[in-house]
């Protein structure tokens, strides 16, 4: 244990000493404060604590990570690796906003973007509300750790009733030098009501190196606002990355969420949605593709507090060699939250005989005029399709390969934004063609 | 369909009856002190003149358990138990060895006719079951051992066996359920004070129902029985136990560890119906069930075959689970549990896959009403070995009113590529539009519920052997009465 | 005496206060068929909720006496039990109890409520086979759990089914022709038409001419905006057909 803590306590220094908001104002240093004392009593997970159960933090605490330095500006953003949509960019490096490639001025009416210190220099209510939430970090170690040492990020803001055509797309680059960099981005996102518009997130790295992305996302929509929300997570196959987005809904919010996870070496992205009115559509939805020595996890807690709401869940992944998934998805159902419907589904194909899943899908309902199911399955690619194919005389090389992209394509359905899906698909394309490589390399 | 239609007869009886076996038979009982020690196993041991090996065993788990804490990851919440307060041992006092059931005290053979299980072989059923019954700590009766013992079936008290049996005692006891395997199991190795003991040998295909009626009778006893079930190549048998308890204020224990070994192409079908006494609507009184039962399918082909229907306790912790190691072996979980008031269950099963081909099935059917919470927790786990490997998992629950809770924790867990998982849950309730059809076809609200109810779990009860078919139907409805309207 | 006498019925949904009835007055003597026509929301279905005693419904005003007994003093059960049977619109499912099961148990209900011993199995079964014949109904469709998986014309045929074996003394038939095509129009038809006699009264509730093509109704009434707006003999029926609902709607239907 006096080990553990140790490295706990190196952690916190690292981001500590990221932080770069002198002369915040004093409400901003107690919010840090509270960060660090929640993530000191809590600790680095392990798989002893039940939401950690399978991904354990361990490895992280063995590594000395230094803060970023501040001259990270001349890094080229690794264009084949971000989504390629055309957005209104904002650049992170190392948690770090980058002024002079972001979109801050000249913006479509109705968006504003600013930079994290500033909108908590001018007390802005959604970003002081976000990091003094309790319920945001609470029993949450990674969360706080975030909190007790921020590194940067924005706060966008969309108007009530505009509608923003264009997605912004938000680019987090992690560089590693020769030693591994913690950090720690904070975004905060307001959509007001009846407002319209789409958020991407590109995670990506550059260098072999390792480095620890830590990051939260804040996302509130107003009554009968349309939010779309994507990521990409395609870090350096070295990094580790943990992600938290708090999302709250109001009435009739339409919400949907689509995470597309290749990268990094340990990643979790955790997604814990409030659904805090009525008739809201909420989805969250993605597809994880994991290789050697990689570990993906998709965590997600949906909470139905009010009635007549409808969530839907479906997660799709494959595990290639020693790759590892996992997925943990629980609904909760409050009293008032009659007439839910809640539906969650986890499927997994393995690639490999060293690859594995593990797969939590939860129910917690204390509503009874509900309508929940879910459901999660590991298996084969479907024989009768694969026959099909066979005797049509594809070789069973290619029609399984066609089969596993068809499977994960499938997923992209859910996307509402055609140009993401279709950035996103490349990209699965693209994973699929390296396995084949590495394929007839073994071959 | 004749079980069906008993059924409806059966359930027609429940608006008088609430808990029936909440009555207290007074009967002399002799007890070991009160609390846990050293002394205390030192006690129970030599009061069943236990072998040396026993003894030590005991202690092992013992000084094992002193090293261990409660766990606290089931979703329920009770008082804590008060391990020091409890009698480990309590025995209907007897003057000497009993040479046949005539001997044994009438108050006792009147409490199982009461309970509806007779004693006396003539009474029984034309033979059709035989019966272990355990009264408090110790097994007052077998019956019809003669009879199995032509087939080579052994059927008598696990305290019988460890000094008739000790080879095949010492060879199996633990080795399913290790002594250090879990707080409440490893508590019960060292103080288990009785419970039943089965062998069947090769190819013998047990000619009765074997059953086990679990009765706790004296205030402030744990009961921690012991059973083990050893199905020998080729053979099979089927189980059945039951279980009741006097209605008392306070809580009380009850900690069993079940373990079966089936070998190469056996078959085992354990079945219960747990109806321990629930505690009153507000939640005072009841057992804690707390139950570890553990089947391993030892040999190729093998199959073990879980069944539950669970009424009764305060709170129920249990998970009848399979260890799939034979080749092409087969586990299978039925379970109905049914939550009413202030009772707690958290209960499921765990099928971990070894062996290639291997086969799981899970169907769980929870019922929650009143201010009660019902949990499925459940593990499917397939090694890498596991090739092959098959589960379907089906978890079902119903709602019956807006205080009670269901939930469901399933952990699956794969690491065969060519293993197949599938699991599905679903929440739903009574529905109105269901009410009234039965109510405008002249059934008043609660045989509605109650044969809606039997519907919903249909798939379970279906597995259960007739003889407790009927019982457990009946139960479902008693355990619901006032539940609506 | 009259078997149903409905009169100045009020009724109202209890959540919204939405008042549906606005004053019904009917009378069924013994033997008689009436069919109650009209276009759809003109509370013909709640008429049928309100008389088996469906919960979300308040009675504001009027009363309704069945035989010698004031009907709306009765539980939905025990209307059942008195004779009262409603054939719905849409038969509900309830997964996992057989057909069979469920009937006996409605049936034994009804006996025990009129002090009648119950039936066996053996005598049920016997009983429920040959009334099923008659409806082309075999084992298999008996065994199954009530109406799952039943097709449209299947469910119609477990109600009449159903309404043979318990022989209640008013049938209320609820558009007992929707979703049937004209095969199993007929059989339910016959079905219908073998239970009429001089004790038992029938309303028939449709929105269609088609079903009294096939039971002959001796009285049509045509309901719209909660009340009997005409009363005729089966040759308004025909008029309807022809017209349409447009002369009590003020708009076409």
């Amino acid at each position: 244990m006096p080990n553990d803590m140790a490295n706990d306590n190196a952690l916190l220094k690292a981001f500590s000493a990221a932080a770069p908001f002198d002369g915040a104002p004093d409400w901003f240093g107690a919010a840090t404060a509270a960060g660090a004392e929640t993530f000191e009593t809590l600790g680095l997970p392990t798989n002893r604590t039940e939401a950690w159960k399978y991904t354990s933090l361990r490895g992280l605490g063995s590594l000395s990570f230094a803060a970023p330095s501040a001259d990270a500006k001349a890094v080229e953003i690794p264009r084949d690796s971000v989504a390629e949509i055309q957005g209104i960019e904002i650049v992170l490096v190392n948690g770090r906003l980058d002024e002079s490639r972001s979109a801050l001025e000249n913006l479509p009416v109705g968006l504003a973007i600013t930079p994290l210190p500033q909108a908590i220099e001018f007390e802005n209510g959604a970003v002081k509300h976000a990091l003094q939430d309790e319920g945001a970090i609470d029993g949450l170690p990674l969360a706080a750790l975030n909190t007790a040492g921020i590194s940067g990020g924005v706060l966008i803001e969309v108007a009530k009733n505009a509608v923003i055509a264009k997605p912004i797309h938000i680019i987090s680059i992690g560089t590693a030098g020769d030693e591994p960099v913690a950090f720690a981005p904070r975004n905060v996102v307001w959509v007001g009501a009846n407002a319209q518009a789409t958020l991407v997130e590109s995670h990506v790295g550059v260098g072999e190196g390792s480095y620890f992305s830590n990051s939260v996302t804040h996302v509130t929509v107003e009554d009968e606002a349309v939010f779309h929300h994507y990521k990409l997570q395609n870090e350096a196959r070295s990094a580790y990355h943990v992600a938290m987005t708090h999302v709250t809904c109001g009435e009739k919010v339409i919400y949907d969420n689509f995470a597309l996870s290749c990268g990094a070496k340990l990643a979790r992205n955790e997604i814990r949605g409030k659904l805090d009115g009525s008739e809201i559509l909420y989805a969250v939805n993605g597809v994880y593709m994991a290789a050697a020595n990689q570990h993906l996890d998709n965590t997600t807690f949906i909470e139905h507090a009010k009635p007549n709401s409808q969530s839907r869940e479906i997660y799709k992944g494959v595990l290639d060699e020693n790759g590892r998934g996992v997925f943990q998805g629980k609904i909760l159902v409050q009293r008032p939250a009659q007439k839910t419907d809640g539906y969650q589904m986890n499927r997994a194909l393995l690639l490999s005989r060293k690859a594995e899943i593990d797969s939590k899908p939860e129910l917690e309902i204390y509503a009874d005029d509900v309508k929940c199911s879910h459901g999660a399955t590991v298996g084969e690619l479907d024989d009768d399709q694969l026959f099909y194919l066979k005797a049509r005389g594809i070789s069973e090389h290619d029609a399984r390969n066609m089969l596993i992209e068809a499977y994960l394509r499938d997923a992209l359905e859910e996307i509402r934004v055609d140009k993401v899906a279709e950035a996103f698909g490349t990209k699965i394309t693209a994973w699929l063609a390296e396995r084949a490589l590495r394929e007839d390399a073994a071959s | 369909m004749a079980a069906t239609v008993e059924t409806i007869e059966q359930v027609e009886q429940l608006g008088t009856e609430k808990y029936k076996y909440g009555f207290v038979t007074d009967i002399e009982s002799e007890m070991a002190p009160k609390g846990l020690s050293e002394e205390v196993i030192r006690f129970i041991s030599a009061k069943k003149e236990e072998p040396e090996w026993m003894l030590e065993w005991r202690l092992k788990a013992y000084e094992h358990f002193k090293t261990m804490e409660e766990p606290d990851w089931a979703k329920v919440e009770y008082t804590p138990i008060d391990l020091s307060d409890i009698y480990y041992y309590a025995a209907p006092k007897v003057k000497e060895k009993l040479n046949s059931l005539d001997e044994v005290d009438p108050e006792l053979l009147r409490t199982y006719e009461k309970l509806g299980i007779p004693l006396k072989e003539q009474e029984i059923l034309a033979g059709v079951v035989a019966v272990d019954a355990v009264f408090d700590s110790v097994s007052v009766a077998t019956t019809y051992r003669k009879k199995l013992a032509e087939y080579g079936v052994i059927f008598c008290s696990i305290s019988e066996a460890i000094k008739e049996h000790p080879e095949l005692v010492k060879k199996y006891l633990g080795s399913v359920v290790p002594y250090s395997d879990n707080y409440f199991a490893t508590l019960n190795c060292a103080v288990f004070t009785d419970g039943s003991f089965v062998y069947i040998p090769k190819g013998v295909r047990c000619p009765m129902e074997l059953s086990t009626y679990f009765r706790i009778n004296a205030e402030n006893t744990g009961q921690f029985e012991r059973t083990l079930i050893i199905a020998e190549e080729g053979s099979y048998v089927s189980y059945l136990e039951g279980c009741t308890a006097p209605q008392r204020d306070e809580n009380q224990l009850h900690a069993a560890v079940v373990e079966l070994v089936a070998m190469k192409e056996a078959e085992i079908k354990y079945s219960t119906v747990q109806n321990w006494y629930p505690g009153d609507e507000t939640g005072a009184g009841g057992i804690y069930n707390f139950v570890t039962k553990r089947g391993a399918c030892r040999g190729d082909s093998s199959k073990i075959s879980w069944t539950q229907v669970e009424t009764g306790s305060a709170v129920t912790w249990k998970y009848p689970s399979c260890i799939l190691q034979g080749d092409n072996s087969v586990g299978e979980f039925y379970s109905v549990a049914i939550t009413n008031n202030a009772q707690q269950a958290d209960t499921g099963t765990k099928m971990v896959h070894i062996g290639k081909n291997t086969k799981s099935t899970i169907i769980s059917k929870g019922i929650s009403a009143g201010k009660a919470d019902n949990t499925y927790r459940g593990l499917v786990k397939v090694l890498p070995g596991a090739e092959g490997a098959r589960n379907y998992t089906q978890c079902d629950s119903l709602l019956i009113g807006d205080q009670c809770g269901a939930h469901t924790v399933p952990y699956i867990e794969s690491r065969n590529p060519s293993a197949r998982i599938e699991h599905e849950a679903t929440t739903s309730k009574i529905s109105e539009d269901q009410l009234f059809y039965c109510a405008q076809r002249g059934l008043s609200e609660e045989d509605s519920v109650s044969i809606i109810v039997n519907g919903f779990c249909k798939e379970v009860m279906k597995e259960l052997p007739m003889e407790f078919a009927v019982e457990a139907q009946k139960l479902i409805g008693i355990s619901l009465e006032g539940s609506v309207g | 005496m009259a078997l149903l006498e409905i009169k100045n019925l009020h009724a109202s949904l209890e959540e919204e206060g939405k008042e549906i009835l606005k004053g019904i007055d009917l009378v069924i003597q013994p033997g008689e068929v009436h069919a109650i026509m009209g276009p759809n929301g003109s509370g013909k279905s709640t008429l049928s909720y309100v008389l088996a005693g469906r919960d979300g419904y308040e009675v504001t005003e009027g009363e309704v006496t069945f035989g010698d007994k004031d009907l709306l003093e009765l539980e939905a059960n025990e209307r059942a039990n008195e004779g009262v049977f409603l054939a719905f619109q849409y038969p509900v499912e309830i997964p996992g109890v057989p057909g069979m099961t469920f009937l006996r148990e409605a049936l034994n209900s009804k006996r025990k409520y009129h002090g009648e011993e119950e039936l066996d199995a053996m005598q049920f079964l016997k009983l429920v086979r040959e009334k099923a014949k008659s409806l082309e109904m075999g084992d298999d469709m008996l065994k199954r759990a009530v109406n799952v998986g039943f097709s449209g014309g299947e469910k119609k045929r477990n109600e009449i089914l159903q309404m043979a074996v318990l022989e209640p003394t008013l049938c209320v038939l609820d558009e007992t022709d929707s979703g049937l095509d004209i095969d199993a129009l007929k059989i339910v038809a016959d079905g219908v038409n073998a239970l009429r006699n001089e004790n038992r009264g029938m309303l028939l509730i449709t929105h269609y001419q088609r079903l009294l093509d096939y039971i002959q109704p001796d009285f049509v009434h045509v309901m719209a905006a909660g009340k009997i707006q005409r009363s005729g003999g089966k040759e308004l029926a025909l008029e309807l057909e022809e017209k349409g609902y447009a002369d009590f709607t003020g708009k076409a239907a």
